[in-house]
């Protein structure tokens, strides 16, 4: 993100002054705040308050909104960023209304659907790839999760895919694992960590134990729950359901 | 990006811009090993890329129409779907010019009549014939219009907002008629009685199913339709119960 001057000169006209700012902004702001009322954050009818407030907060803002602006990101970006904060703020000073959140989606069932319609694969569809972008802010622990997340899942793991996070171990580590690995129709959830431990100390030079491995496992597991369910709530995953999604996941994978 | 602080504003934006463009990879270290472990910078930075990809959206309704791809992947098929609407373009503007040539020089095609019929030819077929591509022409252009998607069925349009057997079933939303804007959420919220095992259908103007859902005492289900009408329905194996319609503009 270094400091970009095409962006500073290509908004430099809405940047001219707040008046100019918050004309640039308004279809931002209306987008912003219909998000929020179908994500049942605000109710309808306050939608007009809510335009009006954060209108009122750029004209004030305005001037450190140009100040501040760099150039290094776009200034949609940016402003989508500095509107849903000013709603934030809004929601917690003046409403306190509690409204009937409907999830935007119920058809992640107890089972994967082996014939799924097609409006039932668009949100399978949507939902993965959400799934994606927060596996995405996991950076280097991405491929260490989908590890684990894989053999919980499928059961299955080939040792390409091992051997493209852990890279440089030992054949005979490799074979001790796969031969393990090979009864793991019969293993338990916890004896998978127990396979694992000895690659992950290898790549991470650690003396870590199978629990501790479980309990970063879950402890991820739970962060990803809450993510995947946004704040406003958005849907209503629980550990067994993520599970369903990640069995879609590694489908498409 | 210190280890110690969250991100500020320009960071989460310059991070929902990334993620939104796919390069992640792209950003500085010390600003993807913060968010990696900091689970509050990661919620507010998904949030933040959540609303950008809202912002950047074009279409953030769910595409319900036969044929298109899921919205997801609507960014890739926009190119095509441009496409189609250029080339349904040139076909409509064909058609006209045609009409246009057919209306102002009627004996141009009689001539080709008379032609055609000292050859032994059949006039009437080939008359025929460029009526019908006309019409062809005409009717391929129309199928993209979007006035088409609120032309009603006059099959299902009687029937709406009919009940057969009302004491089963009571539907709370949407209102038979019901008008929605773009984007507006529809909900159907239907109580059935506790004996009633009945299926939930939704068709567009052209009694094309696209959703099917088993329904048991209360049914809920939210949607955000694409503009047009539509028709859905309550029935069970045996007898249709209620036929609704709504509009979204």
């Amino acid at each position: 993100m270094e400091s970009d001057q095409k962006n500073v000169e290509k908004y430099q006209s809405p940047l001219s002054s707040p008046q100019k700012l918050i004309v640039f902004c308004q279809g931002t702001i209306l987008k912003i705040v219909d998000y929020l009322i179908r994500r049942g954050f605000f109710a309808s009818d306050e939608k007009h308050d809510l335009v009006q407030h954060i209108n009122l907060q750029l004209l004030e803002k305005g001037e450190n909104i140009r100040k501040n602006y760099d150039g290094r990101v776009p200034l949609d970006a940016y402003l989508s960023v500095v509107v849903r904060n000013i709603c934030i703020r809004y929601k917690e000073t003046y409403t306190s209304r509690s409204l009937l959140r409907v999830p935007d989606h119920f058809f992640l069932e107890k089972t994967v659907d082996p014939n799924p319609g097609v409006f039932s694969k668009m949100v399978v569809s949507e939902e993965i790839e959400r799934l994606e972008t927060i596996l995405s802010l996991y950076a280097d622990e991405k491929e260490k999760l989908l590890i684990v997340f894989r053999l919980i899942v499928t059961k299955t793991i080939t040792p390409e895919k091992i051997l493209s996070y852990y890279g440089d171990i030992s054949v005979k580590l490799l074979e001790d694992v796969f031969s393990v690995l090979s009864s793991l129709e019969q293993l338990k959830r916890k004896e998978i960590f127990k396979v694992l431990i000895p690659l992950v100390n290898s790549k991470e030079g650690k003396k870590s134990t199978p629990d501790t491995l479980r309990k970063w496992f879950d402890r991820r597991v739970q962060e990803i729950i809450h993510l995947i369910n946004g704040n406003p709530p958005r849907s209503f995953y629980s550990k067994e359901t993520l599970l369903i999604l990640f069995e879609y996941y590694f489908e498409k994978r | 990006m210190q280890n110690k602080n969250h991100l500020n504003e320009i960071e989460l934006a310059g991070f929902a811009d990334a993620l939104y463009k796919n390069e992640v990879s792209k950003l500085p270290e010390d600003l993807r090993m913060h968010v990696k472990n900091c689970y509050s910078c990661k919620q507010e930075v998904l949030e933040a890329y959540t609303m950008l990809e809202a912002i950047r959206s074009e279409n953030q309704g769910v595409n319900i129409y036969p044929g298109l791809t899921p919205s997801s992947d609507f960014r890739k098929t926009e190119l095509n779907l441009r496409l189609m609407a250029a080339v349904a373009l040139i076909f409509f503007i064909t058609g006209g010019i045609l009409l246009l040539l057919f209306i102002k020089y009627p004996g141009a095609s009689e001539s080709v009549e008379i032609k055609q019929s000292q050859e032994n030819f059949p006039s009437v077929a080939l008359k025929d014939d460029l009526k019908n591509k006309k019409d062809s022409v005409v009717s391929k252009a129309k199928d993209v219009l979007l006035a088409d998607r609120y032309v009603p069925s006059p099959d299902m349009d009687n029937l709406a907002g009919e009940y057969t057997r009302s004491e089963m079933i009571t539907i709370l939303s949407p209102k038979a008629g019901e008008l929605f804007n773009t984007n507006d959420s529809v909900v159907f919220h239907v109580n059935l009685a506790e004996t009633l095992h009945a299926n939930f259908i939704l068709l567009n103007n052209v009694e094309h199913e696209i959703i099917r859902k088993e329904m048991k005492n209360s049914f809920f289900l939210k949607i955000i339709p694409e503009p047009g009408l539509y028709y859905w329905k309550i029935q069970t194996e045996e007898e249709l119960l209620y036929l609704g319609k709504f509009t979204v503009r």
